[in-house]
């Protein structure tokens, strides 16, 4: 296996991963356990995924996919339970609670996916619905609502700013 | 909507610029997990394995249909047929000779036999045709003392149900033939004590 390879691409895309997954989890603490375990399932087929054009991008959506996953688990204990609060409650470890962030939060996980993808990941929108297996109309409806709800936010710390 | 997508960067930029990561226990992990995955099939091949040791045995047909101890799998319901190896006909010992007066009698006639042993034997005796001796034709009750009935044949498998004297004596003993036995060559036994036979002709 060609360590050496994937510990540099490890290096190069790691962090900028976990930031982005951290936008759709809302907390950088699980956005890391993410990204590692996304990276853990690219080591045995590190071999086939180099030789993709954009490596990065397997990784990215192994990681999108983990978090959507978590995200169901986790409605599905709260709902079970009744113990846990259902809003999304910032870590404290983060440090970092802007009203954009908690906007962000205040999205559905889908809406999420197709924000972070668009707009901190650069996809097109036909690149996010080939990544997510949706339709084109689909993202774009959904960053429509995404818009509304988090330019919301931004006039509101403009607000406060002014 | 360029403020929103630079906010969205700025705040993915720190978020990522805070993150903190460890290839090498990605790499741990991912080897950690190989070798989890090997022993698992390891031990389910070995599984494998010896339950199809366990299952041939069981599958496979019981020898002349003996069920297998313990077997899961009912044996054939249909019993093949049960071969026995019996002689057709018990082998003859060795006689001896019988003494008779007269080797030739008429059919209904009597002639005597008597033992060269001088041994006491049932006044009883069977009769067989000379080319079948193993086959019994008759059994023929000799001549007994204060019995006025005696001597008389009685036919193998026709006049069954009657008592047969028990007189013993060391001989000689008066044989009378059955009526109606067609000419030709018959042996007459002894029916106890040590096999004498000898040859009658009837004429």
């Amino acid at each position: 296996m060609e360590t050496e390879g994937l510990r540099e691409f490890y290096s190069a895309h790691q962090p900028r991963l976990v930031g982005v997954i951290s936008l759709l989890t809302g907390s950088r603490a699980e956005a890391e356990d993410i990204v590692q375990e996304a990276f853990v399932r690219l080591v045995p087929r590190w071999e086939k995924v180099s030789r993709y054009e954009a490596p990065e991008a397997w990784v990215r959506l192994v990681a999108l996919r983990l978090a959507a996953n978590r995200h169901r688990d986790g409605n599905r204990f709260t709902q079970l339970f009744h113990r846990l609060p259902a809003e999304h409650v910032p870590d404290p470890a983060d440090r970092y609670s802007g009203d954009l962030e908690q906007a962000l939060a205040g999205l559905p996980m889908p809406t999420r996916q197709v924000v972070v993808l668009h707009y901190v990941c650069d996809l097109s929108v036909a690149q996010v619905a080939d990544a997510l297996g949706i339709a084109e109309g689909t993202v774009k409806s959904r960053l429509s609502r995404a818009r509304d709800t988090l330019s919301d936010s931004l006039l509101l710390r403009s607000d406060d700013h002014a | 909507m360029p403020d929103l997508q630079d906010d969205l960067q700025a705040l993915a930029d720190r978020r990522a610029a805070e993150s903190t990561g460890d290839f090498d226990s990605v790499l741990t992990t991912a080897r950690t997990r190989k070798r989890r995955r090997t022993a698992g099939l390891t031990v389910i091949g070995a599984a494998a394995v010896v339950g199809a040791v366990a299952i041939v045995p069981t599958l496979r047909p019981a020898a002349n249909n003996v069920p297998v101890a313990e077997s899961p799998v009912p044996t054939n319901a249909v019993a093949p047929p049960k071969v026995e190896t019996i002689p057709s006909t018990k082998p003859s010992p060795k006689a001896g000779a019988l003494g008779l007066k007269s080797t030739v009698a008429a059919a209904g006639g009597q002639f005597v036999a008597t033992f060269p042993d001088k041994q006491v034997r049932a006044a009883t005796f069977s009769l067989s045709s000379a080319s079948k001796p193993d086959v019994a034709l008759y059994t023929l009750v000799a001549k007994i003392p204060g019995d006025a009935t005696t001597p008389y044949a009685i036919r193998m498998g026709g006049e069954m149900g009657i008592a047969m004297p028990s007189y013993n004596g060391p001989g000689p003993y008066t044989l009378a033939m059955p009526k109606n036995l067609p000419a030709g060559s018959y042996r007459v036994c002894t029916l106890s004590g040590a096999l004498l036979c000898g040859l009658v002709t009837v004429s």
